[in-house]
């Protein structure tokens, strides 16, 4: 959606100017969906030095054919040269919220897949108003059941080579999915307002465009590590780099 | 050769146990103590026990209030509505969603004593030994509401082991007078302190009778082995007789707490539930039919509930109770027996705990036994259940009977006594019981000191 | 007797509607009032579940009472996740629910559509937007040796005898393994559908539909709304095989 701004002729051409420069951070909150070009990027990294523990072996408890007959899960992905964390979600913490065009179509729909008896993504992301989508892509069937908080948001069977499970996610926060045929299985969606997230990849590294400049509050959240939040200024344009260390 | 002897000595036994289980006992041993969880109530509103009781026939908080609402849905009038088939103009009960019946009782027990067969003793009975015996108590019962706020009960009991049947309470219930939880009368045979925090026909662990041999009229029985009864309500007194002449037994139930008396109550929560009242009237202790001194017993008794969220609820209510001319001493002087008493309960998610105490005071001792005539007796219970799985249920109580009456007969007691109880359903369980003297300080020869131990185990089935 | 109970709360529906009063903070007074007397021994002061006669009700097993505070309900006529309808509350309170809840028909209609605007105010999710119930793929399916057969192919191919188990008796391999839990983590069993006076959602061939297409939420029981679309009359095929796991019920 852009801004008509109105094109007065006013006495001081040079008022004009500013307004349109002051303009510009709007416009890039506003177009919510695009990587805006105006606007600062927070970039950095997500890093744990500690000992990571080993993969926890999960026995199966049905299908084997299907699942294995055991699951190594390793929640705690760290890459052993830089330290970097993965599958971090961060993001900022707004006081305010901000304006969300409510027609806006989303860019991709937020999928989670039951495959190998395993979601993936193990960690996903979703803004509020998404349509979430969860699909089966294995020979059983799978019972995916999310919890938001401790409430059901969804509670749906998926048979084999059958349809995807559409739902609107309504509520920011942390739902964590489960599978009540095969209880081994584990798998979390955070759910945010606005676009200011990001997930690190397999460097713990990340990157947040188009950020509103001024005090800001980054929050981060692990599945074992936990959450850590820092407060930093943001500029009006250019990059921050921001690094968060796990004790 | 020897072993030939055994067998006859073990059949001999036997038919001398079964001798002396049939053999008259007090009087007031038929008053029975044990009330039911009813199953017509779970066939009626289609739930299962558990939504009106602990551990049955223990009522929770719901249970409670169900019963003091006369048999309604507590908040509601529904007596009128629920159980009912129409057919034309008339209206016809379901009869199973009133009817039901129970059998409960031991069917072994173990006896083991200090001294074996004491002097005066009853052959046989003071004796290590164990025993079957058929589960002692049948109860045919019928219950619930006739019109929107009538509600009515009904027992029926047999006792195997007193020998006898009996009406064991029966009463009519006119409930919501006025306006909402403002008074409920109460008419009839009925267990006074059933709206009090610990009810005398609630207990766990059933009535264990004591053996007596017993003289005529007026004259006191001689006690062969204790009886394992809750204390605080226990009459406690040894010496006290009733109209007829029969002793009454120091262990039964009676007053305040008897299991069965004649008379009207009201009871009612007017400024909401977190209090309680109850008064009333009956003709007196130990009349079974009728009045036959025209001296009226009457009651108070108030109670304070506490807290309903977290898992939580307490209560506690405190009574007394006035005798008027209800007993009579061995000179066949009246007496007026009071009690005074105090009870409360918790619950905390499984856990239930509750506890009475009760001070009984005889006024004016009579000039024919006075010297030999303790006019004061105490009695304290303090009871716990807990569910340890779902079908598993452990509880305890600890009785502590400081007796009063004739010096030369009172025989204070202590058991601690604990139960497991398995449920194989709700309505079937198998339990298995073992009571211990505390007391075993003091000499050997009484019988409450010489019973030191007692093993049970039976069922209990309801329908 | 409770399914007369039943039929003549059904058709006096309509009528009950017309005496549901106004929800505004005269009616959840009331209704606070009535739920003081009635509910709160088991669903506790605050509406959290945790009424002191609650507990002894699964002991420490599900079922447990119902925690109004988090907004999350097993019967409804609403998809999987949402919150019920006024109509789904008002029919659980009248109907109860079979060996847990009594059914408060004792209650004057106006008197349980005041209880439920009082229950409605321990949670948000009833300021959402109202959620819109499913519809039911009218009209039936009478049973049929083929019904039946294509209902015994679609429970074994959605599973269903995994927790149910293979005659419905409740005894599937999960349920069997006892790993079937409730939302609040407390062990649960799997309905026996061999025996018809035990399901909680009712029993009659609408109910049935509808827990499959609505699930029960807090329960390991999934919708399979999501696998029917298109082809929704497929389901009373499953239906009638379930009804046909257990004998009439004596009315």
């Amino acid at each position: 959606m852009t801004i008509v701004l109105p094109r007065q002729r006013m006495a001081l051409g040079g008022a004009w100017i500013a307004l349109v420069v002051l303009s510009l951070p709007a416009w890039g909150a506003a177009d919510s969906g695009l990587t805006a070009s105006t606007g600062a990027t927070i970039v950095g990294r997500v890093i744990f030095r500690g000992a990571v523990p080993p993969p926890q072996v999960v026995e199966v408890t049905r299908n084997p054919e299907t699942c294995g007959a055991s699951q190594s899960i390793q929640p705690m992905i760290v890459d052993p040269a830089s330290g970097g964390v993965k599958d971090t979600v961060v993001s900022l913490v707004l006081q305010d919220r901000p304006v969300m065009p409510a027609t806006d179509q989303p860019s991709t729909i937020p999928t989670v897949t039951n495959r190998t008896c395993a979601f993936h993504p193990r960690v996903g992301m979703a803004k509020t108003g998404d349509l979430l989508e969860t699909r089966n892509e294995d020979p059983v069937m799978h019972n995916t059941h999310i919890f938001a908080d401790n409430r059901t948001f969804l509670n749906v069977a998926l048979v084999a080579g059958g349809k995807p499970v559409q739902k609107r996610v309504r509520s920011p926060g942390l739902m964590k999915l489960t599978c009540d045929a095969h209880t081994f299985m584990q798998g979390f969606v955070m759910v945010i307002d606005h676009d200011f997230v990001a997930i690190t990849d397999a460097k713990g590294s990340f990157s947040i465009a188009g950020v509103p400049p001024g005090k800001q509050e980054i929050s981060i959240w692990h599945e074992t590590l936990g959450a850590l939040t820092k407060q930093v200024i943001v500029p009006s344009q250019g990059e921050l780099s921001v690094t968060f260390q796990y004790p | 050769m020897r072993d030939y002897n055994l067998a006859r000595k073990w059949i001999g036994l036997f038919a001398v146990c079964l001798g002396a289980t049939i053999l008259p006992t007090l009087l007031s041993l038929f008053v029975p103590t044990q009330a039911q969880a009813i199953p017509p109530f779970a066939r009626k509103y289609d739930v299962n026990c558990m939504a009106c009781h602990t551990a049955p026939p223990i009522l929770n908080q719901f249970g409670q209030r169900f019963l003091e609402n006369g048999y309604q849905m507590p908040g509601t009038e529904d007596g009128g509505i629920v159980g009912k088939r129409k057919l034309g103009e008339m209206t016809l009960d379901d009869v199973t969603n009133y009817l039901g019946f129970r059998i409960v009782g031991n069917t072994t027990s173990s006896w083991s004593f200090k001294k074996q067969n004491p002097p005066g003793a009853d052959a046989g009975v003071v004796e290590n030994k164990t025993e079957f015996m058929f589960p002692e108590n049948f109860v045919l019962f019928a219950g619930g509401t006739v019109a929107k706020n009538i509600g009515f009960m009904v027992e029926l009991g047999h006792d195997v082991q007193a020998g006898g049947a009996a009406v064991e309470r029966g009463f009519v219930t006119f409930n919501n007078l006025g306006s909402y939880n403002l008074a409920h009368l109460r008419v009839g045979k009925f267990d006074p302190n059933t709206f009090s925090s610990y009810a005398t026909v609630r207990q766990q662990l059933l009535d264990v009778g004591e053996s007596t041999s017993c003289g005529g009229a007026f004259i006191p029985c001689t006690i062969n082995r204790a009886g394992l009864t809750p204390s605080a309500f226990a009459t406690k007194f040894y010496g006290l007789y009733d109209r007829s002449g029969n002793y009454l037994s120091p262990y039964a139930a009676s007053l305040y707490n008897s299991g069965a008396e004649v008379g009207a109550d009201i009871h009612g929560r007017p400024f909401g539930d977190w209090f309680l009242y109850q008064v009333g009237i009956l003709n007196g202790a130990n009349e079974t039919l009728g009045d036959s001194n025209k001296g009226k017993d009457v009651y108070g008794m108030i109670r304070f509930d506490y807290a309903k969220v977290q898992n939580f609820s307490a209560s506690i209510s405190g009574f007394v109770y006035q005798g008027n001319s209800n007993a009579k001493v061995q000179t066949q002087e009246d007496v007026n027996w009071n009690r005074y008493g105090v009870s409360a309960r918790a619950t905390y998610k499984m856990v239930d705990v509750y506890t009475a105490f009760a001070v009984d005071k005889i006024n004016k001792t009579p000039m024919g036994v006075a010297g030999t005539f303790d006019s004061t007796a105490t009695g304290l219970t303090i009871g716990a259940d807990t569910y340890v799985t779902d079908k598993t249920l452990v509880s305890l109580r600890y009785d502590n009977l400081d007796a009063g009456g004739m010096l030369d007969q009172r025989q204070s007691s202590a058991f601690v006594g604990a139960q497991v109880k398995h449920f194989l359903r709700t309505n079937v369980a198998i339990f298995a019981r073992n009571d211990v003297n505390v007391r075993k300080s003091e000499g050997g020869e009484t019988a409450a000191t010489n019973l030191r131990n007692a093993f049970f185990s039976g069922i209990d089935i309801i329908f | 007797m409770l399914s007369v109970t039943i039929l003549t709360i059904g058709l006096a529906a309509t009528t009950v509607l017309a005496v549901k009063p106004e929800d505004h903070r005269a009616t959840r007074e009331h209704g606070r009032m009535i739920y003081e007397r009635s509910c709160l021994f088991c669903h506790g002061a605050a509406g959290k579940g945790d009424g002191p006669a609650g507990w002894f009700i699964g002991r420490y097993s599900s079922p447990r009472p119902r925690d109004f505070t988090i907004g999350e309900y097993k019967f409804r006529t609403t998809a999987s996740g949402e919150a019920p309808t006024d109509q789904d509350l008002f029919r659980t309170l009248t109907r109860g629910i079979p060996g847990f809840m009594p059914s408060f028909v004792g209650l004057s209609a106006e008197d349980r559509w005041a209880v439920i605007a009082y229950i409605k105010s321990f949670s948000d999710v009833f300021q959402q937007e109202a959620a819109k119930p499913l519809s039911i793929g009218l009209p039936s399916i009478p049973s049929s040796p083929e019904s039946l057969e294509t209902g015994g192919r679609l429970y074994r191919s959605l599973e269903c005898f995994v927790c149910h188990g293979p005659s419905g008796g409740g005894d599937g391999p999960l349920a069997e393994a006892g790993s079937l839990r409730d939302g609040a983590g407390l062990r649960i069993a799997a309905t026996d559908l061999t025996n018809r006076a035990s399901y909680k959602n009712g029993a009659s061939p609408r109910d049935i539909y509808r827990t499959l297409i609505t699930g029960l939420d807090g329960t390991p029981m999934p919708s399979y709304a999501g696998q029917f679309v298109g082809k929704e009359e497929q389901l009373w095929h499953v239906v009638n095989y379930i009804l046909s796991l257990s004998p009439e019920v004596r009315p």
